[in-house]
């Protein structure tokens, strides 16, 4: 393959420290320029985007191993850049995402090896809000067409913060890229970090570009103390960095909310919260909104400007609502599917931030976002649906992975799945797992269908929870015990899985434990007192006060 | 006091006259570009839907700067609407750009204040005008849904002893009698002091939790990540609501209770700008209304 050439500038901290870089990267030799004994990162940068006469150019540090092919992946990642048909400017090999990816549901990406760890994640390009310093590939034409202007504050940190936060504020994308994968043989020095989270300089400049008063970083939180707070209107740093990023406008999604018309004012409730929601959320996906339901024959003409209504000829007499799932994802043409129910409703506040999420996102993604329960009192015949309610359980969506281990958190309207997978689905758990539809749904997903997972942060949907009528509320635990014995037994029999059941993040607590060596420090703590026996304490304190007692 | 400059429709009396229309009403929105979407496919459509009578929309872009244009939906014969120019090359403040509204736009005995980002219920604005007509307040607030200012209220007579301005109706002799909002706060509490004048002038300030209004606002959409203005506001207007109500000693107790708060920062730049702004405000003098009353850190109310 012939590439491209792309001038890898390699700041050296010594003539040794470059010699030694050279001699490990002798594939590498025709592309290699130092820079030696600098005492600016900032000014590396500021040259390399004035420089005319090349468009691309790498920068790296002296301490990182670059594998055999690094040209060519790199050369592969320019054109998948350029062939997005976006205007971007930094793409680094581990960053911070705008939202959550992987099972991790993590927002650091590392496509690196370091004294730290490894890489974390596979495969996409994603976007970032910032990158790490020890690989920089630069869109110089573009950097400089767009007016990118990096001052220089010296040193040898913040750099990559500084031009990561410019180049988005001036509408530019920062990527973060596997193709960029390497072994930095840095342990990086956290009193230096720390030094320079305090250089006010810097901090101020990048206070004047978001509202963010601080910033994740793979080395951790920068806080900017925001001086332009008063009357300016500065943007989000991750929506910024999102539609920035933003190079898919085809992705369709279709709201869909099931319903049998038995409660009217709540569904008109959810439809309205519906359209709300498509309101806000801005052109970067297409949206619709559907009802759909097993009656056929209701008169649906009061819904009939709010969404477009498909009633299913299914079985009577069968409990329907995952038939009707599978009815409607055979039924309709877009990417995604999001279920919502007739009692739930939508929060419009982050529609824009999530329809940039999912157009961003690679292709095959499934998205988790935070709900919470609503206790509301049962509607009466003829009362108006917005009773007073009283918030309750948040369900968030970076737990979702506990799934996995049997414990379902992803409420249905928590989560907007393929179309595709959920056609994928054999027909006959549509048939037999009744309750517990949407947990099947999310764990096929994730096992059969090898999708992303896509974690959101913020309220996104509300779940009513009624004193009757509700299924979660049921106090016939029948159906649901018997719809998991089917999930179960779908799950445990399965000749082909991803061996991902019973995945635990964090440690196992299955293992044993080293044995506890009994020490002054290590013996038992006093045991607290319960709040009962707190009290019980205060009281016969209170007592022996009034009858003049000493303290026992 | 109604001070807004670049406005040259106003008479020179300050206000339009104004005339008794029983079933007519003025419904005030104040947006910025963000809200254009929600304004145009959701909010209209949902007055439009709840008022069966006259109605004059009057809506203005709080951004002078980039104010975007737009086109707004048909409406029925009944209600029409008014985008009216901000002409200013400015952000006007939430109060400055309600008075605009006022003296441009209001011909009608009261006047229904409306944030953008609201959904407007079958039924809720009739409720807050039977309310209005039959307490003779000064202001009508309405429930917002599903997230319910848990403020107090007298269940009895529905008093409370401040209204938001999210969704709430104005007498309009009352709002003319005062001068309108003080538009030194700029952002938040402007509706507080409102409420507080109205008890000053011995008029009631009532909580309606039958008219019911979709505003998704609130906690729950905060992100710590980001100093949203309300955070900035509530701070530096805490400041210049306890100075305006309670002079040299409210200030202190204002100073003391912020003294605790760990946003430094943010109160370090809020105290700066307060203190710009105090100059010019004198302290009320004289009695205060019970339901005037600071009971925490940008808290007017007890919890119910």
């Amino acid at each position: 393959m012939n590439c491209a050439k792309i001038p890898i500038v390699v700041v050296a901290r010594s003539e040794e420290a470059a010699t030694a870089f050279k001699l490990r990267h002798l594939h590498l030799a025709n592309e290699l320029f130092f820079r030696v004994g600098v005492r600016s990162y900032f000014q590396i940068l500021i040259d390399s985007i004035n420089d005319t006469t090349n468009d691309l150019i790498c920068v790296v540090h002296d301490d990182v191993f670059l594998p055999m092919d690094f040209l060519r992946r790199t050369n592969t990642l320019a054109d998948l850049l350029e062939s997005r048909a976006i205007r971007w400017g930094v793409c680094g090999n581990s960053g911070i995402t705008p939202f959550g990816v992987g099972l991790g549901g993590n927002n650091i990406i590392r496509f690196v090896a370091d004294l730290h760890g490894g890489a974390n994640f596979q495969n996409y390009i994603l976007p970032a809000t910032s990158v790490d310093g020890n690989v920089l590939l630069l869109n110089t034409k573009q950097l400089r067409e767009a007016g990118v202007n990096l001052p220089d504050f010296g040193g040898f940190q913040l750099y990559d913060i500084a031009v990561c936060l410019e180049t988005i504020s001036k509408g530019i994308s920062v990527w973060v890229a596997p193709h960029l994968s390497c072994y930095h043989a840095s342990e990086g020095s956290q009193n230096a970090v720390d030094a320079a989270v305090n250089s006010t300089d810097c901090l101020r400049f990048l206070s004047t570009k978001f509202a963010n008063n601080y910033v994740t970083t793979v080395d951790g939180t920068i806080t900017i103390a925001q001086e332009a707070i008063r009357y300016s209107r500065l943007p989000d740093l991750e929506v910024s960095s999102l539609r920035a990023a933003q190079y898919k406008n085809n992705i369709s999604i279709a709201i869909v909310v099931r319903t049998q018309f038995k409660r009217p004012e709540l569904l008109t409730r959810a439809i309205m919260s519906v359209n709300a929601f498509i309101a806000s959320a801005g052109t970067s996906c297409v949206w619709h909104c559907y009802i759909v339901s097993d009656q056929q024959g209701v008169d649906t003409s009061e819904f009939d400007r709010l969404a477009k209504t498909i009633a299913f000829d299914l079985e009577p007499e069968t409990d329907t609502r995952n038939i009707l799932i599978r009815s409607t994802a055979h039924a309709l043409e877009e990417h995604y599917i999001w279920f919502v129910d007739d009692d739930d409703w939508l929060f419009p506040n982050h529609a824009e931030r999530l329809s940039l999420t999912i157009s961003t996102a690679p292709d095959r993604s499934m998205f988790f976002v935070d709900t919470s329960y609503f206790c509301e009192p049962c509607p009466e015949a003829g009362q108006p649906a917005f009773p007073p309610t009283q918030r309750g359980r948040h369900f968030r969506a970076s737990e979702f992975s506990s799934g996995l281990n049997g414990i379902n958190v992803i409420p249905n309207c928590g989560m907007i799945l393929p179309a595709a997978a959920l056609r994928a689905v054999p027909s006959h758990c549509y048939e037999y797992i009744v309750y517990y539809e949407d947990f099947l749904h999310q764990l096929y997903a994730l096992l059969y269908a090898e999708v992303v997972p896509i974690i959101f942060r913020g309220l996104v949907a509300g779940i009513s929870i009624r004193p009757k009528g509700n299924s979660v509320t049921e106090e016939d635990r029948s159906k649901w015990n018997a719809s998991l014995a089917e999930l179960v037994s779908f799950l445990a029999m399965s000749p082909r899985t991803s061996q991902l059941l019973g995945f635990r993040l964090g440690p196992n607590p299955a293992e044993p434990k080293p044995a506890a060596v009994e020490t002054d420090r290590t013996r038992a703590p006093k045991r607290k007192k319960s709040l009962y026996e707190s009290i019980a304490a205060e009281w016969r304190r209170f007592k022996r006060r009034r009858l003049g007692l000493k303290a026992e | 006091m109604l001070v807004t400059p670049g406005y040259q429709h106003r008479r020179s009396d300050g206000f339009l006259g104004r005339r008794r229309v029983d079933h007519s009403l003025s419904i005030n929105v104040v947006f910025g570009n963000e809200h254009i979407q929600h304004l145009c496919a959701v909010l209209l459509p949902s007055l439009a839907r709840s008022i069966p009578y006259d109605a004059h929309i009057n809506l203005i872009n709080y951004d002078g700067r980039s104010g975007r244009h737009f086109t707004v939906p048909t409406l029925t014969r009944q209600h029409s609407v008014t985008i009216l120019p901000n002409t200013t090359n400015r952000i006007l403040g939430f109060a400055e750009s309600h008075n605009v509204l006022f003296t441009e736009c209001v011909h009608d005995d009261f006047f229904l204040i409306l944030n953008p980002d609201c959904i407007v219920l079958d039924g809720s604005i009739e409720t807050l005008i039977a309310r209005m007509r039959s307490s003779g307040a000064a202001i009508v607030e309405g429930r917002q849904w599903p997230f319910e200012h848990p403020k107090e209220y007298d269940p009895i007579t529905l008093e409370t002893p401040w209204a938001s301005g999210a969704f709430c109706l104005i007498d309009s002799d009352f709002y003319h009698s005062i001068g309108g909002m003080d538009e030194r706060y700029f952002l938040y509490m402007e509706d507080v002091d409102l409420s507080w004048q109205a008890w000053l002038h011995s008029r009631k300030v009532i909580y309606e939790p039958h008219a019911p209004v979709i505003h998704f606002s609130g906690g729950p959409f905060y992100r710590a990540d980001i100093i949203s203005t309300e955070e900035y506001f509530s701070i530096r207007n805490f400041l210049l609501i306890s100075w305006k109500y309670f002079g040299a000693e409210g200030e202190d107790r204002a100073l003391a209770m912020l003294s605790g708060d760990n946003r430094k920062s943010l109160v370090l730049q809020a105290v700066e700008d307060y203190k710009a702004v105090k100059a010019a405000v004198t302290p009320l003098t004289g009695a205060l209304h019970k339901n005037i009353k600071i009971t925490g850190v940008a808290t007017f109310h007890e919890l119910r």
